[in-house]
């Protein structure tokens, strides 16, 4: 059977559970990644990179992280430097050049989930992230307000707050008509399969379709992700950089 | 009369007392109030002069890194591999893995590197090495 993503993140997360026991942190403000990586004699450049988000290339001790020079935006380049430093942490032997896919895979048998779930835990721990993640209505109005609070990107925010929710949520990135990826929480099933055309059935599918995205979470049909019924709550947005919408999927339990 | 010196006579005073016979609590309480002095608020000063030193003491790894982030300047890019071209940076990069088998570095997604990339990842080698 292959490993689930739970299982895939579990040496990332310890050892990002590590660094922040190091650091003794207590209190979002006092993680600061590139504090963490001078610490360990890691320089952040930027620049000097076009093919990729990120690069970690090693020395005998300590390394230099480079980050592409265009990435000015502070939440993605602190998603960088923590998704290098877990490279740093758990791949001993290796440099890593990591590209836009990588910092979102979470589900790959392989080094990028590992540094991704690491990333996660230093920026969003998770004894000060879990407590927020039960609202009364999961929204991408509440992502946001988590990612302001924990100064992360909306996408790593919305991933780690599928993870760590009780309720049945997944998240979703569609990519001209299509879903790219999907990530659910455990109590999120059936999955929503990658590679899926989207339908007018749901929002994002209309939005690929010429209409525009409404502001809030909407109740769509079941069948406008999954194959399958039951009534789910979709909340998307687009990033207009990236030519995707973000989705949260979130299934109610019977009587909400 | 400074707060410490207060506190240190009273520390003093105190220590005195326990030599010369072993008090209960009471009596200790009842001795320092006959001398005017406010037990809780002393109490309560010396829990804040703890909680303070821990607090520091549990930042101080932090606080360091922080000061050694600050400090640290990049160097400028040598520009020693910009006359090369794809084939001649492949090769030199693949000399340096042969020459050194024994830290058996690979760099995952090699081949999405720009020639830019492969530069400057040479150049980050070279500052590596004189560490």
């Amino acid at each position: 059977m292959p490993p689930t993503r739970s299982e895939i993140g579990q040496r990332g997360r310890i050892k990002g559970r590590e660094l922040l026991m190091h650091f003794r942190t207590q209190a979002i403000e006092e993680i600061d990644v590139v504090a963490m990586a001078a610490e360990y004699d890691l320089d952040i450049r930027d620049g000097g990179l076009t093919g990729a988000e990120g690069r970690l290339t090693r020395g005998a001790k300590g390394g230099i992280i480079r980050i592409r020079a265009d990435i000015s935006e502070p939440r993605r380049r602190r998603f960088i430097v923590a998704h290098e430093l877990g490279h740093f942490f758990l791949h001993p032997n290796t440099s890593a050049l990591c590209a836009e896919k990588d910092l979102v895979k979470y589900d790959a048998g392989d080094g990028e989930a590992e540094a991704n779930a690491f990333a996660a835990e230093v920026l969003m721990p998770r004894p000060l992230f879990e407590p927020f993640c039960n609202p009364a209505r999961p929204s991408l109005h509440v992502v946001k307000r988590l990612a302001d609070d924990f100064t992360t990107t909306l996408t790593a925010t919305a991933i780690r707050f599928v993870d760590l929710t009780e309720e049945a949520c997944a998240v979703v990135w569609s990519e001209a008509g299509r879903v790219k990826w999907s990530i659910p929480g455990r109590n999120f099933y059936p999955w929503v399969p990658f590679g899926r055309t989207l339908n007018t059935l749901s929002h994002a599918g209309d939005f690929f379709a010429g209409e525009p995205l409404p502001d809030n979470p909407c109740e769509v049909p079941g069948g406008a992700w999954v194959d399958g019924g039951g009534d789910l709550w979709e909340h998307s947005v687009y990033f207009q950089s990236l030519s995707a919408v973000f989705t949260l999927l979130w299934r109610p339990a019977r009587g909400d | 009369m400074g707060r410490q010196k207060k506190d240190r006579d009273l520390v003093s005073a105190l220590l005195e007392l326990c030599e010369q016979h072993e008090p209960t609590d009471a009596e200790v309480d009842e001795e320092l109030r006959a001398e005017g002095i406010d037990v809780p608020a002393f109490l309560a000063r010396v829990d804040a002069r703890v909680k303070e030193v821990q607090e520091d003491d549990r930042l101080a790894l932090l606080r360091s890194a922080k000061e050694k982030a600050k400090a640290r300047q990049a160097p400028p890019r040598s520009r020693l591999y910009d006359r090369m071209d794809h084939g001649a940076l492949v090769a030199e990069y693949s000399k340096r893995q042969a020459a050194n088998p024994q830290a058996a570095t690979f760099h995952r997604n090699f081949d999405e590197m720009t020639d830019d990339d492969l530069r400057t990842l040479l150049e980050d080698q070279d500052e590596l090495r004189e560490d």
